[in-house]
């Protein structure tokens, strides 16, 4: 995918350039108001990153301009302001996705794919994985195509393992992730483990090809 | 001490020291005057005794219906050159016309007869008793005083309380003053050019603080946003390197330590902006929201998460507690309060939430009592608070409570923190 990321802090920038990178797109940076706003009157991408706070202008400012352009082009709002009016500004502006500061890098990937995933307009918006197959809208999933039972929460620990394939998960940030963010650091993550263990144990039974390996006891890798 | 109190012992304490000094200058110029009299009427008496003895005419008698007694003797001529020809003093004498001692003006005059013999004449005229004037120039001047000090006490009273209203006003007006509450404009000084000039001071300085306080929040707010990129940053990076492969199992282990610390930085700026959010009132919507279920969702998540410490709830809900209020932060509200209860529960104890119409309470069991006048303060911690406590999730609750008219207060009661909440 052509991704621009249009964000002022260019260690940020850099950052995440180098992360989608690797994830296997191409990535050109705007700095500012100004350049954005030149490069995307000169190229099409398929997703825009946006921060909302540029110099020389507001980042929803534009939102505007791409979605009057008539562009299909995916947005997604990186902002620092974590307010629902800036949320919904921006939504209502047309941006398929905001994400608040600070983020981690997985999640603005899986975010990335999910936006793709729904303006690819072909009804398949399910995650696969070896043999898994998941389905986000209908919840449901399937291995080799036979129908496994998960409970909710085991449902939503391998979905946010099968949108981030690969990556490492720190287990604090999956606890998190799931359960919100009441949980602690300093909390023991026996409950995190009941649940990864029997969505292991499902997975294996039915015959699955992917494995949820654990990583030195601070986290989790989905390999398929 | 009152300020009108202060006044009115000022007053009297001058007052008495007045009174006194005018009370001996009164004394003074009375019995000047009096003797005065005394003398100048002894001294025609004794010209007409004199005149009459040189004349060799009968003196009158002693008790000639005066008081006044006299006695004429003759004197050797150096006793009478040694003695001035008038003198007077008083004295302690017999007054033989009353048969007793009496305190007297008393005239000593010498003089000379034709054959150059020389006398003495002393006349006694009773007179005033000092003691008694004294006594009664004291008891009209303590009367004097106790009237004066009465009046001026009550017209001072009456004076100042009414002259003194705008700085009562103003001083109403600073007691009711609370930093970022709207106030209405400071009481006036009136025409009293000082209390108008306390009146501007009191307004600068309450503008002064005004700006300060809407700086300081603002601050908060705005060093917390500014964080918001470079924590991004630094924790993305920290992330894209524990994926690279070539890591050894150590380098990980410290990594993740890094990144840990730092989401823990990432979840205390986000605390703080959501604090400063609750307090700029940046959640307007609001529905019905019923405490009892908001808590039970509430419950059921942190029994969920804290399954291994075998806290069990107990639920007694007599009525719905229903606050019109946003929903995010109901939930904030009741996550903040069980999830302390949870963690500052022991292994098996035994959580109790309350409900009913008015209000609702979280207890669990505790040691000792917490610092109730600092709890709900930010960084609060506790010494058996968890490591990675923000401290702030009571301030947050604290905060929410304000916004909506709810009073949040701790107790700590038969061995158990209890939290309530209640409609103000």
């Amino acid at each position: 995918m052509k991704i621009l990321i249009v964000e002022d802090d260019l260690s940020l920038s850099e950052v995440m350039s180098v992360y989608l990178k690797k994830d296997g797109h191409t990535v050109v940076e705007a700095h500012d108001f100004g350049s954005a706003s030149q490069k995307l009157d000169l190229y099409a991408y398929d997703c825009i990153l946006l921060d909302i706070m540029l110099p020389g202008g507001s980042g929803l400012e534009l939102l505007s301009k791409i979605k009057g352009m008539g562009s299909r082009t995916n947005v997604i709002i990186i902002s620092a302001k974590d307010s629902i009016d800036d949320k919904v500004t921006g939504l209502e502006l047309g941006a398929d996705d905001y994400l608040a500061k600070p983020f981690h890098l997985a999640e603005l990937s899986a975010r990335i794919r999910s936006v793709a995933r729904r303006s690819r307009m072909d009804g398949d918006f399910s995650l696969k994985a070896g043999n898994v197959t998941l389905e986000p809208e209908t919840g449901r999933v399937f291995v080799g195509g036979n129908q496994v039972d998960l409970l909710k929460k085991e449902f939503a620990i391998l979905e946010y393992f099968m949108h981030r394939p690969g990556h490492v998960v720190d287990k604090a940030v999956l606890a998190e992730a799931i359960w919100g963010d009441h949980v602690d650091q300093t909390d023991d993550f026996q409950f995190l483990y009941a649940q990864v263990k029997n969505l292991r144990k499902k997975l294996q039974e039915a015959g699955a090809d992917i494995e949820i390996r654990a990583v030195y006891g601070f986290g989790y890798k989905l390999l398929a | 001490m009152k300020l009108l109190l202060k006044i009115t012992a000022w007053l009297a304490f001058a007052l008495t020291i007045l009174l006194t000094g005018w009370a001996f200058c009164f004394y003074m110029a009375t019995t000047d005057e009096i003797n005065d009299e005394t003398d100048d009427s002894l001294i025609d008496y004794s010209d007409g005794l004199i005149i009459r003895k040189l004349a060799g005419v009968d003196l009158p008698s002693d008790d000639n219906g005066t008081n006044n007694t006299y006695y004429i003797s003759e004197v050797s001529e150096e006793y009478a050159m040694s003695r001035p020809w008038i003198s007077f003093e008083y004295k302690e004498v017999f007054i033989s016309a009353k048969s007793e001692f009496e305190s007297a003006r008393v005239l000593y005059r010498i003089f000379r007869d034709s054959d150059d013999r020389y006398f003495e004449l002393t006349v006694a005229v009773p007179t005033f008793e000092k003691e008694d004037i004294q006594r009664s120039i004291m008891w009209w001047i303590v009367a004097l005083y106790v009237a004066m000090l009465l009046s001026v006490l009550g017209i001072s009273v009456l004076v100042i309380s009414y002259n003194m209203r705008p700085l009562k006003a103003m001083l109403r007006w600073l007691d009711d003053y609370v930093p970022g509450k709207k106030m209405p404009p400071v009481p006036s000084g009136d025409n009293v050019t000082e209390f108008r000039q306390l009146s501007e001071t009191i307004s600068n300085a309450a503008d002064r603080f005004e700006v300060r306080y809407q700086e300081q929040k603002r601050f908060i707010g705005n060093a917390s946003h500014e964080l918001q990129t470079p924590l991004a940053s630094c924790s993305s990076r920290i992330e894209m390197l524990l994926d690279s492969p070539d890591l050894t199992e150590a380098q990980i282990r410290e990594l993740v330590k890094v990144h840990r610390e730092l989401q823990g930085l990432i979840n205390l700026n986000r605390t703080l902006l959501l604090l400063t959010r609750i307090e700029n009132g940046q959640f307007p919507e609001t529905v019905m929201v019923d405490f009892s279920s908001v808590l039970k969702d509430s419950e059921e998540m942190f029994s969920e998460i804290y399954a291994g410490r075998g806290v069990s709830v107990v639920y007694d809900v007599k009525a719905p507690f229903l606050v019109r209020m946003n929903e995010q932060l109901a939930a904030i509200l009741a996550r903040n309060l069980l999830k302390n209860a949870f963690l500052h529960s022991s292994a098996g104890s035994c959580i109790a939430v309350r409900v009913d119409s008015r209000g609702f309470s979280v207890s669990n069991r505790g040691t000792e009592p917490l610092d109730s006048s600092r709890i709900f303060t930010r960084f609060y911690h506790s010494q058996s608070a968890s490591e990675g406590s923000t401290g702030l999730g009571l301030a947050i609750v604290d905060s929410i409570c304000r916004g909506y008219g709810l009073s949040v207060k701790y107790a700590f009661l038969d061995g158990k923190h209890v939290f309530s909440v209640k409609k103000s």
